[in-house]
């Protein structure tokens, strides 16, 4: 859950003058008998309706991508600006339930119960990289929207890596460690391990798992990866030195000197870690990293596999409750680094334009979208 | 000038002598064993007090397998059959200008241990880039007192947002353009000579000469010096040339040399506002005396030259093997120092 705070409300002023639905809200007409994103034929004059529903405080993100999809596709109006906080107007309500497409913020979405209360949508361009909350909102068997979801699913794969791999060199190379001693005047030179000599383990092989494995090789780590299933001949990566399934978790525990877990929050990782399981990682007393997400941990599993020296460290940046409460033992452990769900917190909106825009023209022509949800699945 | 022979059949392999810190000396002298059975190894010890045998083992010693420092202290004309010296260390300054002083009697190769170190001062770098971008003091003071601040790290910048400027572009220069480039750092490099398109490496975006170097440091989030210490070096960033950083507040990262920049330049350039930060990791004089005023400033990261020091130990002696086999073979050796250049 991203907390948000704002201050203000923004409309879009067409022209100069304010919005008014009846003149500038622009349908397309749909063959009722087509299967939901298979086609939006362009009639001439017409538009699919676009709206964005942002929650930035600050920046105006709604203005960033729209202006950045409006450089280079002036075609693609955005009729509908909403800011999701504090609270969305009646007016604003029925702007976004006239859109036929939206890039929003799924949580938002929730939290307004519009989930099932948008008529017109076909499909929702989601800002981030994890929809869980969104998903697990439905029961299991459905009924599921029946418009198309997509998520941002490559942006923020390389600043998870920099978390990681920030949070593991400055662990390794003493970098917290020296400042200390330069408050006391002290040149003393620490012991230090090079990251080629470590392993790491990937719990949750996506592509910010399989982005995570590529840097690890830059600095020449050994890499394991837990994956459902093994890849086939020939679509093994050049990034992984050992695939295990998630039977032989704790094979991959006991041999990593680094555990990052990215797993997404579905049932099937409630708990993953939790239990004895992570006394696996004894040989090597791993330091175990959750940037994934909290429902695979409980704090208390945390705490205990510390005072046990089962792991050695712990640096977390999910949690079952976030903000983590103030009672929660995580905050003082001095094994445990607390960090406030911002591994992957910086956005672009050229970037989400950019992907938007690639989406958008594939989705009038009824192709499939890249990381689209599949609501059985959860991501 | 090669002046090494090529082995007779007949001929006991040459003794390899190991002059370094006692207790690395011995893990060197294992792991050379263990690689090389055949090797004949002897330790020398690094004391000034020699013992009649010992002048005798330097006497006949033609390899020798050291670090710079030690070199001082030894005269070289206990080694008259010297043929091949191996730096088990990248920075073979201090060799240097003994090698030139003693000029008559050393007319034997110098290799250095250059790519072993590479690696790991590349992670010392993207670490230190990493921990100052994504704020790890503050996300840790934010822990201690226990405040869940998502807002104040927003707004941090990817990687991907910002150039590194590398002053000295040899094989750690490269490197550290390699793992910048990992993470999609725009990199410039300062060298002495433009490469030709063909020669080029697809890690660096721009190449400067020397004379672009204020072109290179108005551009660049990140200054990295790994020059190393040659009279043409001495006080390279001194004077007015990190005013040139001012546009961008470059950070100053120098695990280099200390002779490249004074410590007035340092604390001059962050108080004018030129520089943003200075990290640290070589120094005039090592261990950094207590009285210096860059302890206490608070724009400047003091780190104990350790960017490049962990040893590990087959690795380590990787380069001394292939040479020393290249040595018997009679074949040209590996990282070859150039006495007149001084690296």
């Amino acid at each position: 859950m991203i907390r948000c705070v704002q201050t203000e409300i923004i409309k879009r002023l067409f022209g100069g003058k304010s919005v008014n639905r009846s003149t500038t809200l622009k349908m397309l007409s749909v063959d009722p008998s087509s299967s939901v994103g298979a086609s939006m034929r362009k009639e001439e004059g017409t538009r699919p309706l676009v709206g964005i529903l942002a929650t930035f405080v600050g920046s105006p993100l709604e203005r960033e991508i729209a202006d950045a999809v409006q450089k280079t596709r002036p075609d693609i109006r955005f009729e509908v600006f909403v800011r999701g906080k504090p609270t969305i107007s009646e007016k604003e309500m029925e702007d976004l339930k006239s859109c036929e497409i939206l890039i929003a913020d799924p949580n938002i979405i929730l939290e307004n119960n519009l989930v099932n209360n948008l008529p017109n949508l076909k499909w929702m361009h989601c800002l981030w990289a994890g929809v869980d909350r969104f998903t697990r909102s439905f029961s299991p068997s459905g009924p599921y929207p029946s418009y198309l979801l997509t998520r941002n699913g490559d942006f923020f794969c390389i600043q998870m890596a920099e978390y990681v791999f920030g949070y593991i060199i400055d662990k390794e190379r003493h970098i917290t460690e020296m400042k200390k001693l330069k408050e006391q005047s002290l040149w003393k030179r620490l012991p230090y391990r090079t990251l080629s000599e470590l392993t790491l383990g990937i719990v949750g092989f996506g592509d910010i798992g399989k982005e995570i494995a590529r840097v690890a090789k830059a600095f020449q780590m050994n890499v394991w990866a837990l994956v459902r299933s093994f890849p086939k001949d020939g679509e093994q990566g050049p990034h992984v030195d050992e695939y295990r399934l998630s039977s032989d978790l704790p094979e991959l525990l006991a041999a990593s000197d680094y555990v990052v877990s990215i797993l997404p929050s579905v049932p099937s990782t409630d708990g993953f870690f939790d239990g004895d399981m992570l006394s696996h990682c004894s040989p090597k007393l791993t330091t175990f990293m959750n940037i994934g997400r909290g429902n695979v941990v409980k704090d208390e599993t945390i705490i205990a596999a510390l005072d046990r020296g089962w792991i050695g460290g712990a640096v977390l940046d999910v949690f079952s409750v976030e903000p983590l409460p103030d009672d929660s033992p995580l905050w003082t452990h001095p094994k445990v680094i607390v960090t406030p769900h911002i591994a992957g917190l910086c956005i672009s909106g050229s970037k989400i334009a950019g992907d938007f825009v690639q989406n958008y023209d594939r989705f009038v022509k009824g192709e499939t979208l890249p990381y689209t949800v599949d609501w059985d699945k959860g991501y | 000038m090669d002046g090494h022979r090529r082995l007779e059949s007949t001929d006991r392999p040459p003794a390899v002598g190991v002059l370094f810190n006692y207790h690395s000396a011995v893990v060197i002298a294992n792991t050379l064993k263990k690689l090389s059975p055949k090797m004949r190894i002897e330790l020398v010890s690094s004391g000034l007090d020699l013992s009649e045998n010992d002048k005798r083992k330097l006497d006949s010693l033609e390899i020798l397998f050291t670090q710079p420092n030690l070199v001082q202290s030894l005269k070289l004309h206990l080694l008259p059959n010297l043929k091949w010296m191996h730096c088990l260390i990248a920075g073979v300054d201090l060799i240097v200008e003994t090698l030139k002083s003693e000029k008559s009697i050393s007319s034997f190769p110098v290799t250095r241990n250059a790519s072993y170190f590479d690696l790991q001062m590349a992670e010392y770098v993207i670490g230190i880039i990493l921990s100052r971008e994504r704020r790890i003091a503050d996300v840790h003071e934010n822990q201690r007192n226990q405040i869940w601040d998502q807002e104040v790290f927003r707004k941090f910048r990817p990687l991907t947002d910002i150039s590194i400027g590398i002053c000295g572009f040899g094989s750690i220069g490269k490197e550290i353009a390699r793992v910048a480039k990992t993470f999609g750092i725009k990199v410039y490099a300062l060298v002495r000579n433009l490469p030709t398109e063909a020669e080029q490496s697809p890690t660096v975006d721009e190449y400067k000469s020397i004379g672009e170097l204020g072109d290179l440091l108005s551009s660049s989030e990140y200054l990295v010096s790994i020059l190393p210490c040659t009279p043409s070096t001495n006080g390279f960033y001194d004077g007015d040339v990190l005013s040139m950083c001012r546009r961008k507040k470059t950070v100053f990262i120098n695990i280099g040399r200390g002779n490249a920049v004074s410590e007035s330049t340092v604390i001059r350039a962050l108080n004018e506002g030129w520089i943003g930060h200075a990290v640290l990791d070589v120094f005039d004089k090592e261990p950094l005396p207590a009285e210096s005023p860059l302890w206490s400033h608070p724009g400047v990261t003091i780190t104990p030259h350790i960017s490049g020091t962990h040893m590990i130990p087959e690795r380590f002696v990787k380069v001394a093997l292939d040479n020393y086999n290249r040595f018997l073979r009679g074949e040209s050796l590996l990282n070859i120092v150039d006495v007149n250049k001084g690296y």
